[in-house]
């Protein structure tokens, strides 16, 4: 019978070893057909070569159509919309673009499928981190864009784009992105009930700390002062601290930050040495164990508005877009809870969110980079395709106001979706609104304080930590950390010394420090730049 | 004599049948009550269930969960119809395929039986993950957007060929050697003795198989990119999936603006209206098969 | 070894072939050639379906990058398998994962053979297929909702086993911050879900069983329970066994939607709740190395393929006829 088992065994390792050459063969003809695109296009070579990109004289362009992927779910509308945008493409650069979508639902599996698959397309859209940037080009999925390539093919785009936006789209000394021109002042804010502040002896909250006696106030009431934990409030304690997050690194990069209002201090903040951060465990613990949210947070299906909404908590986190949605929704409903949204650090500067947010890359295996570049020139600088990707169409979705603005046509809005990979502050239209609520003028007035309050820059804001050669203690620190950061923040923890020691000695033997020590490596490297 | 030890029999059926019966009743109780909640969640709306949680009476009665997902009906029929000719063709073929090959491996007399159980066996330990899969399906074979690529994959399932195998061990080989010894071939053996005897497996078998493509979506977010082409459960996963995915988006500060339209969505109310939709056709046909395996063996004894 | 000698070479059929080992191959092979045509479907689909994409393993030991494809991407030595091991928590992760395993194996076969000999020996036609519908139902909910309703089961505000504990005067109980709860917990919602599908299992068995059987059992005075131990359960011993090995050969894995719907992020129950595919989830979702999960993939297959060739030969042991393979 052994001899027997044995003899299947190796049977089936020949057919593995034979499928695997069948398998390898398969790829390196695949292979093949990709790398001739895969060299960094120095301009010039191709049918298009001769093509000034600049939207003129395009008689001797080939028509083509291109592919390109968005991240999201197709509107309604969608494809009338595409076609009038196809018409100016074909028009300007005699090409078209067949966009097909990446489901919300499932993109995470998706996007990197497509480049392992060979799939054939141009373009797709990318942001750093949520959006697969750095991944993709980790793994040589998106086409290096040299400056003389960009400058000859989207030299609209190039003269627009400020200096900062290439910098981050750099990884390795090369430019990935087609970042959009776009950035946004979006400091968490805290949506509040009015009515229990003025219940509890609170004209305003204009501070951490008071948002803190203000969560205890309504748990001493027996009403939750936020009913998700406070996983949201470590953002509101670093920004008021004057943190942000390095981009890379772990769990989000919450755990190491840096001083980003002083643009002198070039210190990372781990934030296990950091006794501000122990503070706020304790705090937190404090918050916890007097009821301020529920012990179940952890596990909770609820999102950030449900408890603001149902009544269950007084207050939510969150951008002042968001909050403003949901401010008005609730005053809608329970008009007498006047909601209002506060910002609790007034005295902070503000950092914009990063032009890599969102942006387009151009899939190494592309067949035609060059137009593909023409295109997003047009896409991300073109008026009337700026207006339809962003609001419809003129005259059934929206109207022009006199000056310049742009009124939605009542019931006939165009739920864009995903026209953030070329968005361009410099020509996108601003809305009219004709009846503001009292949440409106407050966010309103909040959006202009922030963008009149932004941060000096920092060496470090344009800086993204490269984890690829310690990739193996990275994947162990975000494992480590599963097991105790959420409960530390959320002070659910008997005892947080004893956690955070826990805590403490789990990264050292995941290998923290190498991460540290690579991390202080590249940082020194990038300052030096 | 007789009359005593029937009587005997009578008194342990009936002590047999109080721990059946209460067992039982318990059991399906525990497995009716969540399908409850998940009903009247349905009918609920986003805010109550938010408030107060799932219950088992619908909470400020709303069919908005249902208006959501039948917003476009056209497209739901359409997914009904394409899920239901999978199902059945994919079933069809499947306990077929399953069959022959579990046949040949209950075989006594079938010299390599072990060596091809264990050829078969091996694939349920070993996986090449995600990306080889893929690449056969859109590149070896082309079957991107191609219904082949949802029938294919639950096509022959391992865990049901060795269930099927097992159940036809049950039949006693003498069975075969004498059908052999008539001058009986092999394809005679199966179709004309075998499978008459093993109704049950055959339901239990085909339930299985058709529940697999009546439920997958997994094939369906790799492989079909059409909207036309999208089986149910894909269509209403999706649905559902990408309100959360773009809330979480939103949550996270990573997207903004224009996203009024989506925030008011149902969520929570929304996965139990999609379980019901799923649900539904299924419950009807189930009894259909049921009959084949839900059947009491206490008549030969009683009569004894 | 035990086949050549029940089923010996007829040695009187014509030596066409020349004698010795390949010859008495190809006459087996002519013997069998029906049944080999039967099998033969499902041999080419195992081959294109499951062998082929099947060598994707070796993505474990490589770099794997977009460009040069799984073949031919850089090796990367064991570095891969490393980060599993450094996170510290791989023996909990392990010993989570296999003891989760045992328990639903153990509980979850007891509960499905009983309910399917239950409703063989129920009388009421009506109960039966009623009671056996509604033990469906749960293989329809999928693990997001199942995940919900704990949450409205076991929750502070809106939980209903907290509520009931008040209404009975007692205190509420934290189920999220008390880890000792979960392994019950898990433990009864796979049950839960199971029992319907997997009852069906035992059931055709049953039906499959010869009646004769049991009106002998009956002649010889046995009663009912002796006869459920001494004649039902003997008789659907192989298709226990075979469930059995095949979920002992799922041991080292984890049923990922199973735990992260119920337990979700939730850090403070990790250390009774943690399985092998939670852990490499969370250490890779911000990465997301095609090498790494591959390796942790090939590393349970592989503990996974030794337990059950152990297992096998115990069985093989007791009863040939019972084995796997």
């Amino acid at each position: 019978m052994k001899t027997n088992a044995t003899k299947w065994l190796a049977v089936i390792l020949c057919i593995c070893l034979v499928m695997g050459l069948a398998a390898g063969c398969n790829r390196e003809g695949s292979g093949g057909n990709n790398s001739s695109n895969n060299g960094t296009p120095s301009g010039g070579g191709s049918n298009s070569g001769s093509g000034s990109g600049n939207g003129s004289g395009n008689e001797e362009l080939d028509y083509v159509e291109l592919k390109m992927w968005l991240v999201g779910d197709k509107p309604e509308g969608f494809d009338d919309v595409y076609a009038e945008v196809n018409k100016i493409l074909k028009e300007k650069v005699n090409a078209t673009v067949k966009v097909d979508w990446l489901s919300w639902a499932d993109e995470g599996t998706n996007y990197p499928l497509l480049f392992s698959g060979g799939d054939d397309f141009d373009m797709i859209f990318t942001a750093s981190s949520w959006g697969h940037f750095e991944q993709t080009v980790g793994l040589g999925g998106f086409l290096a864009l040299e400056p003389e390539f960009i400058q000859k093919y989207a030299p609209d785009v190039w003269a627009v784009e400020p200096e900062a936006a290439w910098t981050q789209a750099t990884i390795d000394g090369n430019i990935y992105m087609l970042p959009a021109n776009f950035i946004e002042v979006t400091p968490d804010v805290v949506a509040i009930r009015g009515d229990l502040m003025k219940k509890y002896g609170f004209d305003d909250i204009a501070s951490y700390d008071q948002l803190l006696d203000f969560y205890k106030a309504c748990a001493d009431d027996g009403i939750y002062g936020n009913s998700v934990g406070s996983s949201s409030v470590i953002w509101l304690w670093a920004e008021s601290n004057g943190l942000r997050y390095v981009s890379g690194a772990p769990d989000a990069g919450v755990l190491i930050q840096y001083y980003a209002n002083d643009p002198n201090n070039l210190e990372l903040d781990y934030l296990l040495d950091d006794p501000k951060f122990t503070q706020f465990c304790y705090d937190m613990k404090e918050l916890a164990d007097a009821g301020c949210w529920p012990s179940d947070v952890l596990s909770t299906t609820q999102d950030r508005q449900d408890g603001l909404l149902s009544g269950r908590g007084a207050s939510m986190v969150w951008n002042h877009m968001t909050c403003q949605i949901y401010a008005n929704q609730a005053n809608a409903e329970h008009p007498d809870w006047d909601i209002n949204i506060y910002n609790i650090m007034p005295e902070q500067k503000y950092a914009a969110t990063k032009y890599i947010n969102g942006g387009i890359g151009i899939n190494a295996a592309s067949k035609n980079p060059e137009r593909a570049m023409m295109v997003y020139n047009l896409f991300a600088t073109d008026q009337d395709i700026q207006d339809l990707t962003q609001l419809g169409i003129k005259g059934v979705n929206w109207e022009e106001t006199d000056d310049g603005r742009y009124q939605i046509i009542e019931g006939k809005a165009y739920n864009t979706s995903n026209n953030w990979g070329w968005r361009n502050l410099d020509i996108m239209r601003t809305e009219y609104q004709a009846n503001p609520s009292a949440v409106d003028t407050k966010v309103n007035e909040l959006a202009q304080y922030f963008l009149d309050n932004v941060k000096p820059d920092h060496p470090l804001d344009n800086f993204a930590f490269d984890t690829t050669s310690v990739s193996t203690q990275f994947a162990a620190v975000e494992a480590a950390m599963g097991t105790y950061f959420d409960p530390l923040i959320n002070g659910l923890v008997d005892d947080v010394d004893t956690t955070l020691a826990q805590f403490r000695s789990a990264l050292e033997s995941a290998g923290i420090q190498d991460l540290l020590t690579e991390l202080q490596k590249q940082v020194d490297e990038f300052v030096a730049k | 004599m007789k009359r005593k030890s029937r009587l005997k029999i009578q008194k342990d059926v009936i002590a047999l049948n109080i721990i059946a019966y209460t067992f039982t009743a318990l059991i399906a109780i525990l497995c009716l009550l969540p399908f409850i909640m998940v009903i009247s969640g349905s009918f609920s709306s986003e805010r109550a269930v938010a408030a107060n949680g799932f219950s088992l009476i619908p909470q400020d009665f709303s069919l908005e969960a249902y208006k959501t997902v039948f917003k476009t009906p056209s497209v739901v029929i359409r997914a009904y119809a394409t899920t239901t000719v999978l199902t059945v063709t994919g079933t069809a073929l499947g306990l077929l395929l399953q069959t022959m090959t579990a046949f040949v491996l209950a075989r006594k007399d079938f010299p390599w039986r072990n060596g091809f159980s264990f050829f078969f066996y091996f694939t349920t330990l070993f996986s090449g993950g995600l990306v080889p899969t893929y690449v056969l399906y859109t590149r070896t074979l082309g079957l991107a957007n191609n219904y082949l690529a949802l029938l294919f994959p639950l096509l022959f399932s391992v865990f049901n060929l060795l269930i099927m195998k097992s159940y036809i061990m049950g039949v006693p080989d003498t069975l075969f050697e004498a059908a052999k010894i008539d001058g009986a071939g092999d394809f005679r053996i199966l179709f004309q003795i075998t499978l008459p005897l093993i109704k049950p497996a055959l339901a239990t078998v085909g339930l299985f198989i058709a529940l697999a493509y009546w439920n997958d979506w997994y094939n369906a977010m790799l492989y079909i990119r059409e909207e036309k082409m999208f089986p149910l459960q894909y269509f209403l996963y999706k649905q559902v999936n990408s309100i959360e995915a773009y809330k979480k988006m939103i949550a996270n500060n990573q997207v903004s603006g224009d996203v009024i339209s989506t925030l008011s969505l149902p969520t929570q109310t929304l996965k139990m209206a999609l379980t019901v939709v799923v649900t539904g056709p299924i419950i009807l046909a189930f009894p259909f098969v049921q009959k084949y395996f839900v059947q009491g063996v206490t008549i030969g004894a009683v009569k004894g | 070894m035990k086949q050549h000698l029940s089923n010996p070479p007829e040695a009187s059929v014509q030596k066409k072939i020349p004698s010795g080992k390949l010859g008495r191959f190809g006459k087996r092979v002519i013997r069998n050639k029906i049944l080999l045509l039967m099998i033969l479907p499902a041999v080419i689909y195992t081959i294109v379906f499951a062998y082929y994409p099947m060598t994707g393993v070796v993505m474990a030991f490589k770099k794997y990058n977009y460009r040069d494809g799984i073949w031919g991407s850089p090796w990367n030595g064991i570095e891969n398998f490393r980060f599993f091991f450094k996170s510290g928590q791989a023996g909990t992760v392990i010993r989570n994962t296999v003891l989760y395993n045992v328990a639903f194996i153990l509980v979850g076969t007891v509960t499905q053979m009983a309910v399917a000999i239950f409703l063989t020996e129920i009388r009421s036609k009506h109960f039966r297929k009623i009671s056996q519908s509604m033990m469906f139902l749960p293989y329809f909910i999928s693990w997001v909702i199942v995940g919900v309703m704990a949450f409205n089961i076991f929750s502070d505000d809106f939980g209903f086993l907290n509520k009931l504990l008040v209404a009975m005067g007692f205190k509420k109980i934290s189920f999220y911050i008390t880890p000792k709860a979960w392994p019950f917990i898990l433990v009864f919602f796979e049950m839960w879900k199971g029992v319907g599908y997997g009852s069906v299992m035992y059931l055709a068995a049953i039906m499959g069983v010869d009646t004769s059987i049991y009106e002998a059992a009956a002649l010889d005075g046995c009663n009912v329970f002796q006869r459920i131990f001494y004649v039902t359960i003997p008789s659907i011993m192989p298709t226990v066994i075979i469930l059995f090995l095949m979920s002992v050969g799922r041991i080292f894995k984890g049923n990922f939607d199973m735990f992260y719907n119920l337990v979700g992020t939730n850090g403070n129950l990790f250390n009774y709740t943690d399985v092998i595919d939670t852990l490499s989830f969370r250490a890779l979702i911000s990465s997301k190395d095609f090498g790494m999960s591959a390796a942790v993939g090939l590393f349970q297959s592989v503990l996974c393929f030794i337990t059950v060739v152990l297992a096998n030969r115990l069985v093989k042991a007791y009863d040939p006829d019972y084995a796997l393979f």
